[in-house]
């Protein structure tokens, strides 16, 4: 224990150390790319899961040139010695509204389909560098609850004190709830008071939406539309009319669908779940895996601030979701979802080389994120775990001198 | 798009003004003349089918597990209610529906037998409670607006009523509306997936009760940033409301009196979808409930059934026993709360038409208009098979009350051809209870069917 | 003169309310004798086609070959089954307000507040109820003392058989009070008792104190500990100078007052047995919604005398994280553990009109139909008897005279016309103490609800 500590602590010297004089040589001549030496990588593919063992990842403006084993190493390319340690995709959080601190529910009208969170975004928020030390590198950035329609949804990713800039140019979805916090009151006043309301405000709006202008209008309708249901009921309405208007369905199910609930509505769809928390009733936990066996695909939700995205896959996992699933909903499905398959969440050549470096296998959640990487730029670092004091052993009492008599 | 947009926009700008005419001969022209042909053409054709469907039916059974059983039933006593009751009655349940009931029917092979030392009779049909929670609330005229879509059908009402002996339910959207919009008639089967509703959109609710106008408050009040701020705020302006409604729907002018100044002051209005949803109905496309329970409700309701020429069906009438005469010439019916019709509950010294209510079985029977039972509330509905024993007080035969539960409750929500009785054809929806008598409070539910679906045979402490 | 008539009036007015009953007029002292069907006793077997004879107030004779005295009335039921009359043991008919506003009030008493005159006692009587209990509510601590009661009479102190019956104790924290602050408050109140009533104490024998009374400080050194009250030698305490506020509370303690303890938890129940243990108190638990999980702390419990079960009879618990829901056959839990119970209602006045004249239109409001609901849970017909009669008459300490039918006992009975089980029998006559005091024939309620005779039914 005190011997990897140590060279951890070496290591995060030795490195500080290698990209300072990186940085300095940079004044000079700009290394052609990076390389991440001796490290196990692990992703998806099609939701089977990748492993080398002990391999090679080559960075070139910011995509990903090779990853595996035995890759050669050109002559310019900045080296990260990193011994052993894992490299994942970068996790994308299916549905979060991470940095906008709070102002994501416009509550004047139920229906506010041209807002978009990414104006609230605030990049200097402590959330985001937290998050990326909790190995998330991209967020789908979505607006609340509280309208039947509320908003776009934008993949983002997470680029500390930078001005956002959404991965894809178009919105990657558009945000829906059937739910109860879209629902007014007499202290609350705004349509729509009662489910059958809000049902039939969100079939409205459906039906008028491709009467819009044919180019913007085509545009958007092609665009999926990431629907909130707390109950089956909610859901099968959500779904159909969803259907019949011939419009793609997401369908976050977050904590509210449990698998006795998924079961029943045996949806076709996409569903985004969680989070989870530990105190979490087993048939809450095991709708990932039963989403898995039906072949759905699957991604998982933070649900805002404050929330770890791993955990809920690890809890799922505990609850029967497979390995490989918990890392494709973390990673390559939601890009999927949202029309950036290939793009991001995958270590292959050809995507974005946003990577996470752990110290040991993320499912354990006793490892932890060393860096995040997005594009190729170092875009978090972990800091130093405090070292125990160094006991020193204590002294032996010198020996008596014994005087022969 | 302002949600607010989305709704206006349906409305039409422009009503088309028509030439003064008597409301009277107004409606039956402007509704579709052969609608009401065409509406008797489609109920023949599905009985004459009905017979024929069963048999293709049987043999392709519905994909649930449970429905694909054939259970052989033996009862101490059959109640089917569309006959006399059956000592030692047998009824043969295959595929979901009844095959065949009577006595000594031959058993099939591989058949399972279900002794009940008790009774068995139809599962019992709510008439009308607020099962799906209320309606929207913003306005006060929601037509349009469908129980089916907001109803959560996993609820525990749902279980709970059917642990109660009831298997088919219409829900309404209670009565904090005006027009509260369009009820639903639902098979309760909670937790499954097949096809629950059995009449979608079925009948239109409005209300007339206090209900509608309790809690909106004057414009003159303090803080009108609520929408409770609007009409009706007294019973004249709910029918004030109403009869406009039904002017509005038909496009007719609207007489002296009625036109309002802008909307913005009454905050209700009619949109598109709503005028022809409320158009529809007025012409016969389902049948118009209006909830009434005191006198003046009751006859309020019962002028506008007259004055537009539209059959209704009166929810509540508690206080109905002096209107019975304007009802037969209407071609309404009445649905009663068992609760009403029962003498032992005490009665309300301060209303004095509520006397008369145990009687008014006996006197809708008299006048021939149909009846069936109703519980108003969700809180009611499980018990709905002990408010029918306490019926039985004001004198009600047994065969008489449960008929009104079952068959009766199944024609007027136009679902008897699939239940309400235990014929061959019909669902087999069944309610098996120990002896003494169907509705004898001192036995209770032992079981319960729903589509040839056995449910709930625990016994003890516990269930 | 004046004084005279302020002390004779109200008696004179008591004797004769108490003579003439609800409905007047037959005020024949004189036997009665009735035929009937059925005659439930609520001890031992039923007897089929028996006479009962009733004189003086008492059930002379009962069976079925009883000798008549010519000078009887007699009252033949031939379809009729006779019970022993009805003992609610716990309601707040007659009350308008059941709570006081503090919430120490064990002085206060039901009979200051009870309106003779409101419907609940009459559709007590429509109902067969011979006997009620009226006593506070439970949103008090020491709620104030109870009294059993005739449902007839024109005046409180005519109606009541038994005053004060129990001191009212709820274990129900008022509203914004946690149940640790209630529970102190609960033990503070017996602390000061025990302070009061010491200091009332003559003073010890000289020589192990000095002859003056016990100063503050050494009282308050004695009452560190809990209250000994075994120790507390009551005959040297002069009983009227016991605070009259007090005074409740000293005979609870003395054990001859019981209490009627309100537990709303079944958590509550142990706290009940602690305070029972430690204080003395013999009460009767008065168990809320969730009662049906305590039965095995009742079982074990040894001299706990029937107790009064919520008046939901069927209980339901979710399952808050699957959603689930469990019936519960509450009545029938503590039936198959043996344990005597007895049975109340929901509250029997309706709300929102004012004017209190509204009774509820809830059929749980009635006694005879919780019986009846007893049976469909499945509990057997007499036992669902002895719940509604011998039971509650137990838990009112007053079972040696009424709650069953036997001779030397009250003449309370109820008539049936048929079938009590079934629900289109009515209450054809109720008799209190040997007299007549509702006949259904004779119900000035009834006959205004069927009235219109042209209306033929």
């Amino acid at each position: 224990m005190r011997r990897s500590a140590g060279r951890t602590f070496a290591f995060s010297l030795a490195l500080s150390a290698v990209l300072s004089a990186g940085a300095a040589r940079s004044s000079i001549a700009a290394p052609a790319g990076l390389a991440l030496r001796d490290v196990r990588i692990l992703s998806t593919r099609d939701g089977q899961l990748i492993a080398v063992p002990r391999g090679t990842v080559l960075v070139r403006d910011g995509m990903i040139a090779a990853a595996g084993e035995a890759i050669p190493i050109p002559e310019d390319f900045e080296v990260l010695e990193l011994a052993g340690r894992w490299v994942l995709p970068g996790f994308i959080d299916a549905h979060t509204q991470i940095g906008a601190r709070g102002e994501c529910d416009e509550v004047s009208e139920a229906i506010t389909e041209d807002l978009r969170p990414l104006d609230a975004f605030d990049p200097w928020d402590e959330e985001i560098e937290r998050a990326l030390l909790r190995g998330v590198t991209a967020v789908a950035l979505s607006p609340g609850d509280r309208n039947v329609v509320g908003g776009a949804v934008t993949v983002v990713k997470l680029l500390p004190e930078r001005v956002p800039v959404p991965v894809a140019s178009r919105e990657a979805a558009v945000k829906a709830s059937l739910g109860r916090a879209v629902l007014g009151s007499g202290s609350f006043p705004r349509y729509p008071t009662a489910p059958s309301g809000a049902v039939d405000l969100f079939g409205r709006w459906l039906r008028a939406s491709p009467a819009r202008s044919a180019g913007e209008g085509a545009e958007k309708a092609r665009v999926p539309v990431l629907v909130r249901a707390e109950t089956r009921s909610q859901a099968e309405q959500a779904l159909s009319l969803l259907s019949g208007a011939g419009r793609q369905a997401i369908l976050l199910a977050g904590r509210s669908l449990d698998r006795r609930a998924l079961d029943r509505l045996a949806p076709s769809c996409p569903v985004v779940v969680g989070p989870y928390d530990l105190g979490d009733h087993e048939l809450l936990l095991s709708s990932a895996a039963a989403l898995e066996t039906r072949g759905v695909p699957l991604a998982f939700s933070s649900g805002g601030e404050r929330r770890d995205l791993l955990t809920s896959a690890v809890l799922a996992m505990r609850a029967g979701l497979s390995r490989a699933g918990a890392l494709a909903a973390l990673t390559e499905n939601p890009a999927r979802l949202f029309g950036l398959e290939g793009r991001i969440g995958r270590v292959e050549p050809g995507a974005a080389a946003d990577l996470v470096v752990w110290s040991g296998d993320p499912f354990t959640l006793s490892a932890r994120v060393e860096l995040a990487i997005i594009e190729g730029e170092i875009a978090a670092r972990a800091p130093p775990l405090p070292q125990p004091p160094k006991l020193e052993a204590p002294k032996k009492p010198a020996k008596p001198e014994v005087v022969a008599r | 798009m302002k949600s607010t947009d989305l709704v206006r926009n349906e409305e039409e700008p422009q009503r088309t003004r028509r030439t003064q005419r008597k409301t009277r001969v107004t409606s039956v022209l402007l509704c579709d003349p052969l609608r009401p042909l065409r509406l008797t053409l489609r109920r023949w054709f599905r009985g004459a089918t009905r017979a024929l469907s069963f048999a293709i039916l049987a043999a392709s059974t519905s994909a649930l597990p449970g429905a694909q059983e054939t259970i052989l039933i033996r009862a101490a006593r059959v109640h089917p209610v569309s006959s006399g009751p059956i000592e030692n009655g047998e009824i043969l349940v295959a595929g979901g529906k009844i095959a065949a009931v009577g006595r000594s029917l031959a058993l099939p092979s591989g058949a399972r037998v279900i002794e009940v030392p008790g009774e068995v009779f139809p599962g019992l049909i709510e008439g009308g409670a607020a099962l799906g929670g209320g309606a929207d609330e913003f306005r006060e005229l929601t037509p349009h607006l469908r129980v089916a879509a907001g109803l959560d059908r996993d609820s525990r009402v749902f279980e709970r009523a059917l642990q109660g002996g009831v298997t088919t339910a219409a829900v309404t959207p209670g009565g904090r509306n005006v027009i509260g919009g369009l009820g639903v008639v639902v098979k309760i089967r909670p937790g499954r997936r097949a096809q629950q509703d059995v009449r979608v959109d079925a009948f239109l609710s409005a209300s007339l009760t206090a209900e509608s106008f309790a809690g909106n408050m004057n414009l003159r009040g303090s803080a009108p940033f609520t929408f409770y701020h609007r009409i009706p705020t007294t019973r004249m302006g709910t029918v004030f409301l109403l009869r406009r409604s039904f002017f509005e729907a038909l496009g007719l002018a609207l007489p002296a009196g009625l036109e309002a100044p802008e909307e913005s002051t009454l905050g209700q209005f009619l949109d598109r979808s709503g005028k022809e949803t409320l158009a529809e109905t007025l012409c016969g496309a389902r049948p118009l409930r209006v909830r009434a329970r005191e006198r003046q409700e009751i006859e309020a309701a019962l002028r506008l059934a007259s004055e537009f020429r539209v059959p209704v069906v009166i929810e509540g009438f508690g206080e109905g026993a002096d209107s019975i005469g304007a009802l037969s010439s209407s071609r309404s019916s009445v649905l009663l709360s068992p609760l009403d019709v029962s003498i032992e509950v005490p009665f309300d010294l301060t209303r004095p038409a509520l006397r008369d209510a145990h009687r008014l079985p006996a006197l809708l029977d008299a006048a021939g208009i149909e009846w069936a039972f109703a519980s108003g509330s969700a809180a009611e509905t499980p018990l709905l098979r002990e408010r029918l024993g306490l019926s039985l007080r004001s004198g009600l035969t047994a065969g008489r009350a449960l008929r009104a539960a079952t068959l009766d409750a199944a024609r007027l929500l136009g679902v008897s051809d699939r239940t309400g009785s235990i014929e061959a054809g019909k669902d087999a929806d069944l309610v098996a209870v120990g002896g003494g008598g169907p509705l004898d409070l001192a036995s209770r539910v032992e079981w319960v069917m729903v589509e040839g679906e056995l449910l709930g045979q625990e016994t003890g402490a516990t269930r | 003169m004046n004084c005279i008539l302020r002390t004779a009036l109200p008696i004179a007015l008591a004797l004769v309310s108490g003579l003439e009953g609800m409905d007047g007029a037959r005020a024949a002292d004189g036997p009665i004798a009735i035929q009937a069907a059925r005659i439930v006793t609520a001890e031992g077997d039923e007897i089929a086609g028996g006479t009962i004879l009733v004189e003086s107030g008492r059930i002379q004779a009962i069976g079925n070959d009883i000798v008549v005295p010519p000078e009887a009335q007699l009252l033949r039921f031939p379809d009729g089954v006779v019970l022993p009359g009805l003992v609610h043991p716990h309601t707040t008919a007659g009350l308008r307000v059941v709570n006081e506003n503090l919430p120490d009030v064990p002085y206060i008493s039901v009979l200051d507040g009870i309106d003779p005159n409101v419907p609940e006692f009459r559709a007590a009587l429509r109902g067969g109820v011979t006997t009620l209990h009226v006593i506070p509510g439970n949103a008090t601590r020491f709620g104030g003392q109870g009294a059993v009661l005739r449902p007839v009479g024109a005046l409180p102190e005519a109606m009541a058989v038994k005053s004060p019956s129990a001191l009212k104790i709820s274990l129900a924290p008022p509203s914004g009070e946690t149940r640790m602050a209630h529970m102190a408050q609960l033990r503070r109140t017996f602390d000061g008792l025990h302070t009061h009533l010491t200091r009332l104490l003559p003073p010890p024998p000289a020589g192990l104190l000095s002859s003056r009374p016990a100063t503050e400080a050494e009282l308050a050194a004695l009452i560190g500990a809990p209250p000994d009250w075994k120790s507390l030698d009551w005959d040297r305490i002069p009983r009227d100078k016991i605070e009259e506020q007090r005074r409740p509370l000293a005979d609870l303690v003395r054990g001859i007052l019981p209490a009627f303890l309100y537990c709303p938890r079944a958590a509550d129940v142990f706290k009940a047995f602690e305070l029972m243990d430690a204080h003395n108190i013999r009460a009767t638990l008065i168990l809320g919604p969730d009662g049906y999980k305590a039965v095995p702390l009742l079982i074990g419990r040894s001299g706990l005398g029937p107790v009064v079960i919520d008046p939901d009879l069927v209980q339901y618990e979710e399952n808050p994280e699957t959603g689930d829901e469990r019936r519960i056959l509450a009545a029938r839990a503590f039936h198959d553990a043996g344990i005597p119970f007895a049975i109340q209602t929901r509250d029997e006045r309706g709300g929102g009109r004012g004017s209190g004249q509204v009774l509820s239109r809830d059929p749980a409001s009635v006694l005879w139909y919780q019986a009846i609901r007893l049976a469909q849970q499945g509990i057997p017909r007499a036992d669902a008897v002895r719940a509604a009669t011998i039971h509650p008459a137990r838990a009112l300490g007053l079972d040696h005279r009424l709650g069953s039918l036997a001779k030397g006992k009250d003449a309370n009975l109820v008539v049936f016309s048929g079938d009590p089980f079934d629900a289109r029998s009515w209450v054809d006559l109720v008799v209190i103490e040997g007299r007549t005091a509702y006949r259904r024939d004779e119900d000035p309620d009834l006959r205004e609800l069927l009235r219109r005779p042209e209306r033929k039914f």
